[in-house]
């Protein structure tokens, strides 16, 4: 337990959370500027099913204050994003998503598709996130601190990544057990999710006719969630998790329909280390100019 | 855990450490407990093994000739996404739920120009492993309730 603590609190770099943050933030803008969330205040009560603090609403909150949330959430993300009054901006867009999120979760069914990137902001909230690459620096309301101040925020999120992914495939294993991947599991999903729609889906029927495929998705899509967390312990090994999440969230837009990719997102913005990515980047580029001859 | 950095434990606040540890332990437990706390969640995304029958409910327009149609859905406001969802919860639900949801999803498809009066539930049980061509062979279909009006007749034996 000791050694987990002096991890999470491991001094970091003021621009690795720089640019968790902007890239959070941006994702969050994006997200909140869909219109799903106005259309479904004209939702019929008889349709409402409140979760979790949607329980206080009795319906689906009128659509003029959900225009306002929605306006001032992707207002504050874009600022929170270029860290002006970050301090003030970033809580105010967390707090938008998750109301207005909370609105597209009450329909019946627990919707995950930005749980993840709104889990990984929380430790932001109270982060000093904007001491570089922000207005907030430039203005002068903000100065680099020391390195204990920025490690703590990135590493609790990717402590929320590992675990977004670990605890789904352990949710598999206690609900299902190996017949989730042994048994025919992944082929019904597979033709359910085809025979919903008007037009069937090929690449669903393609993996779902050949059993010995459907078993190797299935295998695979549990080994990588179970050994997720393998990215807090091997820097190495986080590219490889961030391309699989990305190729597994890709396969599950691609033939079920649900699209995930504000969560695959989210652990690539965390997961990745972009200073070093960009340096790496910029290094490259300097060394032709520099070879002999 | 691998890369430790130099370390200044002492330096990261107190409140800061206890704001990480509850959120943590609070992220973990619903992870473990499978416990929905929503933005917390107990991540149970498909993790129901799916089974080669598969029972669901289908819901169908009627008019006043008693012709029937699908519940136009696909057309209906973004509102409407969950009914699908709760009409398959149909049997769990009390008499006044029933008539409530009946009612919304009839004035729903009307407003899409259906001329629908009132709606029949259907169980329908799909057998996956059948197959004809990309679809499966004729599902078996059975009403369950019929609903318009402010009343709902269940038809099950």
């Amino acid at each position: 337990m000791r050694r987990v603590e002096r991890w999470i609190f491991s001094s970091g770099s003021a621009e690795r959370l720089a640019a968790v943050r902007i890239g959070l933030c941006s994702v969050l803008a994006v997200r909140l500027s869909r219109t799903v969330y106005v259309h479904l205040a004209g939702q019929p009560r008889a349709l409402y099913r409140p979760l979790s603090f949607m329980k206080f609403f009795s319906a689906m909150p009128p659509r003029l204050p959900v225009l306002i949330v929605q306006v001032i959430g992707v207002a504050a993300a874009a600022a929170a994003a270029f860290g002006w009054r970050t301090r003030a901006t970033l809580p105010l867009a967390w707090a938008a998503g998750v109301f207005l999120n909370g609105m597209t979760t009450s329909q019946g069914k627990v919707v995950h598709n930005d749980v993840l990137l709104l889990l990984c902001l929380v430790p932001l909230l109270v982060a000093a996130t904007a001491d570089v690459w922000s207005l907030d620096a430039r203005a002068g309301r903000t100065q680099r601190g020391e390195a204990f101040r920025y490690g703590w925020p990135v590493n609790t999120a990717m402590i929320v990544v590992a675990g977004a992914y670990f605890f789904a495939g352990f949710a598999k294993l206690v609900n299902s057990g190996p017949g989730w991947v042994t048994g025919g599991n992944m082929r019904w999903i597979l033709y359910a999710a085809s025979d919903a729609r008007p037009v069937p889906n090929g690449l669903a029927l393609f993996v779902a006719d050949r059993a010995w495929l459907a078993h190797i998705v299935a295998g695979c899509s549990m080994l990588m969630e179970l050994t997720f967390p393998v990215v807090l312990f091997s820097k190495r090994a986080r590219p490889l998790y961030v391309a699989a999440a990305a190729v597994f969230h890709i396969g599950i837009w691609l033939t079920i329909g649900l699209d995930y990719w504000p969560q695959a997102m989210a652990a690539g913005i965390v997961l990745i280390d972009w200073t070093a990515v960009v340096a790496r980047v910029r290094l490259a580029r300097a060394r032709p100019a520099i070879s002999p001859g | 855990m691998s890369e430790e950095k130099p370390l200044a434990p002492t330096r990261v606040p107190a409140w800061t450490r206890a704001f990480v540890a509850v959120f943590l332990a609070a992220f973990i437990v619903c992870g473990v407990g499978g416990i929905e706390l929503w933005p917390l969640t107990g991540w149970r995304l498909f993790s129901v093994s799916r089974q080669r029958l598969d029972v669901g409910w289908s819901a169908m327009t009627v008019d006043t000739r008693g012709r029937e149609a699908p519940l136009p859905l696909g057309r209906m406001p973004i509102s409407y996404r969950g009914a699908a969802l709760l009409v398959g919860r149909f049997a769990r639900m009390k008499d006044a739920d029933r008539e409530a949801l009946c009612e919304a999803l009839v004035a729903g498809a009307n407003r899409v120009g259906a001329r629908a009066v009132s709606l029949r539930i259907y169980r329908v049980e799909v057998d996956h492993s059948i197959r004809s061509g990309k679809r499966p062979a004729a599902p078996l279909s059975m009403l369950a309730y019929q609903c318009g009006n402010g009343r709902v007749v269940s038809l099950q034996t």
